[in-house]
């Protein structure tokens, strides 16, 4: 059971984050869930184009990819967003704007970047995609934007029935 | 451009049957034949449903799944046994990458999804599930809503399967046969781009009536009152199967698949029996009356190998360091096992007949052992014979029932019928292999096939 949530991609580099980011979509998708993607490049793209590449460009594109995520949050859709937001202070308005908002760095090098000061959420460098998806989506868990896990075992007394029937069908 | 693949599973359906004997009865199922591809499916090694279907969703090999059976060694203590549900299954199934790729799919009764995983779509558990009491299906919720689309209670499998009832059988077998279809065909309705349903009805009587229907099994009786219960049940199969694409858009694929197919049983080796006879395998005390062999029962201080009953044989050996009372001394373990290899494939039936069993090594088999495999996969008679892990028997050979249905065996290859659609070109040759499936399945829908798959698309480029 997932509620409407945010999770933010930050790091320097914009592709390391679209990497990890695409990999919580992709494990969140496997699992069930309905959610979107917004990438920096699909905000360049659909909604600023007539932006620059400069901080306040950057600020921009930030902060409309925030009330774009604010929208389906609030509406029941978990949101990943892998948008740079370079500064602190882009961060901290898009975390205000959106109430349900989980942070995820990914370190690297870059310039103008301002890691955070603190994260819910930090990837290893050079981390697993993959691996990095299933801890940051047990993160999630944990803060409460999803609920459920995995299946349980057999109790004894179902373990009995299950010998019983394979033991009557032949199996065992 | 829309797609939408539906795969009607038959767990144990035989090629003999479907695409011989009795193919001129099944006409809904022979248009699909006439009018696709079709050839015989090879099975896993094991060929048992568990791994079979998994192996499949999947295209990797029991040794990569790391589990050979229902049941399978945890540890290396005698006793240490865990049952593979789907918390075993670890590799990505077709339904994982279809959700991965926003697809969503409908999935009755494949077998080891207990318990259910979250996916995009909906799934209804197999015959591993202990109840209708437990959650049986994914979401939850969807429980109530195949049960009204199966017309009351979708029967997850029969119960009391061991009942000297025929009738009784007969009629559970067809009745949760009706009703899984019935349910199948409301669900298609939902409109997902895969739909799958496995129906356990065909290996339930298959090893329940084999012996009614086949004039080569040993206890067939000419002019039976069950002589046509196969071919009628078949012929059940192809009219649900006809009401399925009755209510299938043009654009729809259809696909038919058996995990393994079946053969008449000749009988049952008592395995552990042999082991005592050839002096491997050593009892505290000997038995006064034929009963299942327990652990508790063997001096392992005298015991080289023992065995499991079941439709193929595992073979485990007591290997010094490895089990607790290990006998074999490690760097014997190549010496001991072709010796055993030797020994079982010599054994002869009740006249003195080299049956024909085949024993192998895992690491041989697979393309990776994960798990505790069995020291040896041995198949004997080639599947012409069970293997029975009974003692106090007196001999090896097992004529009368000692647990199972003695009826059919499975046999290697099962089916693969496709009549894939417009614009899609299905490699001929009549031999496919279970672990192509997955990867067809994720090609037909324009997902690339991952490289760790160990099959191959049959669509040909």
């Amino acid at each position: 059971m997932t509620t409407g949530f945010t999770l933010w991609f930050t790091g320097a580099n914009i592709e390391a984050i679209e990497d990890y980011a695409a990999a919580v979509e992709a494990t969140l998708l496997e699992q069930g869930a309905d959610l979107e993607l917004i990438t920096e490049q699909m905000m360049r793209d659909d909604f600023g184009r007539e932006l620059g590449d400069d901080a306040a460009a950057a600020e921009k594109l930030a902060h409309r990819a925030a009330i774009i995520a604010n929208m389906l949050s609030r509406n029941g859709v978990p949101v990943v967003v892998a948008v740079a937001a370079p500064t602190r202070a882009i961060r901290d308005s898009a975390r205000e704007l959106v109430g349900q908002f989980c942070e995820v760095f990914v370190p690297g090098e870059g310039a103008g970047f301002e890691a955070p000061e603190k994260t819910e959420i930090s990837v290893e460098d050079g981390e697993d995609p993959e691996a990095a998806a299933t801890k940051i989506i047990q993160t999630l868990s944990i803060l409460g934007f999803r609920t459920g896990g995995d299946g349980t075992e057999y109790s004894a007394e179902e373990e009995e029935k299950i010998k019983k029937r394979l033991k009557d069908l032949g199996y065992i | 451009m829309k797609k939408k693949l539906v795969v009607i599973g038959l767990d144990c359906a035989t090629p003999q049957l479907i695409f011989d004997e009795y193919k001129k009865d099944l006409p809904n199922i022979a248009s699909l034949i006439d009018g696709g591809t079709h050839g015989n499916l090879q099975s896993t090694m094991p060929a048992i449903t568990v791994p079979a279907w998994t192996a499949m969703m999947t295209s990797k090999d029991p040794g990569q799944l790391g589990f050979y059976g229902f049941r399978n060694r945890a540890g290396y203590d005698y006793d240490d046994l865990f049952f593979a549900n789907a918390n075993y299954v670890k590799e990505k199934t077709v339904w994982n990458y279809l959700s991965r790729n926003r697809l969503s799919s409908l999935l009755l009764g494949i077998p080891q999804t207990y318990p259910p995983k979250p996916l995009r779509g909906i799934m209804a558990c197999s015959f591993l599930t202990p109840s209708k009491d437990v959650q049986w299906t994914y979401p939850a919720e969807a429980a109530a809503e195949i049960d009204a689309a199966a017309g009351g209670d979708y029967m997850i499998d029969v119960k009391d399967f061991r009942t000297d009832n025929k009738e009784w059988l007969l009629e559970q077998i067809d009745d949760m046969t009706k009703r899984r279809f019935k349910a199948f065909r409301g669900m298609l309705k939902k409109d997902f781009e895969f739909n799958m349903m496995v129906e356990m009805g065909t290996d339930r009587i298959h090893h329940g009536f084999w012996r009614f229907i086949d004039k080569t099994h040993r206890l067939y009786e000419p002019g039976n009152e069950y002589e046509n219960v196969l071919r009628n049940y078949y012929k059940l199969i192809d009219d649900e199967v006809g009401m399925v694409l009755n209510d299938l858009p043009d654009y729809a694929s259809v696909m038919m698949v058996s995990d393994h197919g079946a053969k008449p049983m000749v009988g049952a080796i008592a395995i552990n029996e042999f082991f005592i006879r050839e002096g491997y395998l050593t009892l505290k005390e000997e038995p006064t009356e034929q009963v299942r062999m327990t652990n508790s029962m063997v001096d392992w201080s005298k015991t080289r190998c023992w065995g499991e009953g079941g439709y193929y044989s595992r073979v485990f050996f007591n290997i010094a360091g490895r089990e607790p009372q290990g006998q074999i001394p490690a760097d014997k373990v190549d010496e001991f096992r072709a010796e055993i290899v030797a020994k079982l494939e010599g054994i002869c039936d009740e006249n003195g007949v080299n049956i024909g069993t085949k024993a192998y090594i895992p690491k041989d088999v697979y393309k990776t052992v994960n798990g505790i495999a069995p020291d040896l996969i041995v198949y004997l008679g080639d599947l012409d014979w069970r293997s029975s892990g009974s003692v106090g028997i007196g001999g090896i050979h097992l004529f009368e029932n000692d647990t199972g249905p003695d009826d059919a065996n499975h046999a290697e290859n099962g089916i693969f019928i496709w009549k894939a659609g417009e614009g899609i070109k299905v490699k001929g040759g009549g031999q496919y292999r279970i672990y192509d499936i997955a990867p067809t399945i994720l090609d037909f829908f324009g997902i690339k096939v991952p490289e760790d798959m160990i099959g191959e698309s049959l669509i040909e480029k």
